[in-house]
């Protein structure tokens, strides 16, 4: 029974870790059109039916983070992505409007049932595979330089069962997983966010309750098995230094637990800390 | 049955293999003894360099990044749980819960040690 469970496990693991390009191609034009082409050709961009999708999925399970807001937000993913010049873009069904960008690249999308019927596009005008794309939901008024695991659940179940912004494998049996399940409350679902800046360390809190994250948690660590051709797939290639995997399946910590960041440039005394 | 026992075989086979991996990312076992104040004498920011650190504690889970900076890990367990713990998904199952002592090193991109950290970390 108990081997029984581990080897399921073991088969989802293997079914959900493995990064792979899922996000969908490019839409053609309709033919016998003249468009004024202002995009770059093969752009990073992603249907707006998704994240209205995350909009939806959202609102569904807002009791994990009652005071957060939904954002969604664009991280460097390519080498030598950089935000210069960057322009968003909500485009399709006789729709071009300029979607506002914040400091962190933080965006929201209005609310356009019919956009997304009629197949509009989230774009940007700089090359596809540019940017990680990720759902952001964050409570307001946190201590600095933390998050809440709340919302960080949050984000992952917007994200599965909605956006889909993340590139992994999205294969037959994760979908089949996702339709009837929740992935992001399996264990062996690995859930990999990203910080603000390059991570030094991450610790849980709760109360009197601290623990940091183990080695295997941190930089992608956990993948480091997998081929380096692997990593090209995966969204945090260039990024590894801020990627941390919270136990978001966990249950022993509470929604309002605070994971904490120490990050590299951080200044610290003497450096030995417990 | 005999499926069951071929899947008994596997992981146990899995598991002994990844052991001798496991044991060679611990380094030299020096770990295990350390105290804040011996790593604080050992660990000088700005001056000890990656080999000085590779030759008193032996080799490390190294995590290497595109700003030349580096973070090396050392664990201790004691537990047989640090004999699986590199297997994956086995060795994440059977060290869920385990204690280990933990080990981090920052290394700026001049190879000199920036800060670290030595706390006890319970495995996810």
């Amino acid at each position: 029974m108990h081997l029984s469970r581990i080897l399921r496990q073991a088969a989802t693991l293997a079914a959900l870790c493995a990064p792979a390009w899922a996000l969908c191609a490019p839409q053609q034009a309709p033919a016998a059109q003249v468009v004024v082409v202002q995009a770059t050709l093969d752009a990073d961009e992603v249907p707006y039916a998704r994240f209205m999708k995350g909009m939806a999925v959202f609102e569904q399970n807002r009791q994990l983070a009652p005071a957060a807001t939904l954002r969604f937000r664009l991280y460097p993913r390519a080498r030598d992505a950089s935000f210069d010049g960057l322009v968003l873009t909500l485009a399709g069904g006789g729709h071009d409007m300029r979607i506002e960008l914040d400091a962190h690249q933080g965006f929201t999308l209005p609310n356009l049932p019919e956009l997304a019927r009629a197949g509009a596009l989230v774009m940007t005008n700089k090359k596809s595979g540019s940017y990680a794309w990720r759902v952001d939901i964050r409570t307001p008024g946190l201590p600095p330089n933390t998050r809440r695991l709340g919302d960080l659940r949050l984000e992952c179940k917007v994200d599965m069962k909605g956006a889909e912004l993340r590139r992994i494998v999205r294969n037959p049996s994760l979908a089949a997983l996702s339709a009837v399940d929740d992935p992001c409350t399996y264990r062996s679902f690995e859930n990999p966010f990203f910080a603000e800046r390059p991570l030094f360390n991450v610790t849980l809190v709760w109360g009197t309750r601290r623990e940091s994250l183990a080695a295997e948690w941190l930089y992608a660590n956990s993948a480091r098995h997998l081929p380096e051709a692997v990593y090209a797939l995966a969204d945090w290639r260039y990024t590894r230094d801020r990627q941390y995997v919270p136990p978001i399946a966990d249950r022993s910590w509470p929604d309002d637990t605070l994971v904490e960041f120490e990050y590299m440039d951080d200044e610290t005394d003497a450096g030995a800390q417990r | 049955m005999k499926t069951t026992h071929l899947m008994l075989s596997c992981i146990v086979s899995s598991a002994l293999c990844a052991a001798l991996a496991g044991c060679a990312a611990d380094g030299n076992g020096e770990v295990a003894a350390l105290t804040q104040q011996r790593a604080a004498s050992l660990l000088v920011a700005g001056r000890t360099t990656r080999d000085e650190v590779r030759g008193r504690l032996g080799e490390a889970l190294v995590s290497r990044f595109p700003s030349g900076q580096e973070v090396w890990f050392y664990q201790y367990a004691d537990s047989p749980a640090r004999f699986v713990r590199y297997v994956p998904v086995v060795g994440r199952m059977t060290a869920s819960g385990t204690q280990v002592k933990e080990l981090k090193i920052l290394f700026g991109a001049d190879g000199r040690v920036k800060k670290f950290k030595l706390q006890e970390i319970r495995l996810q």
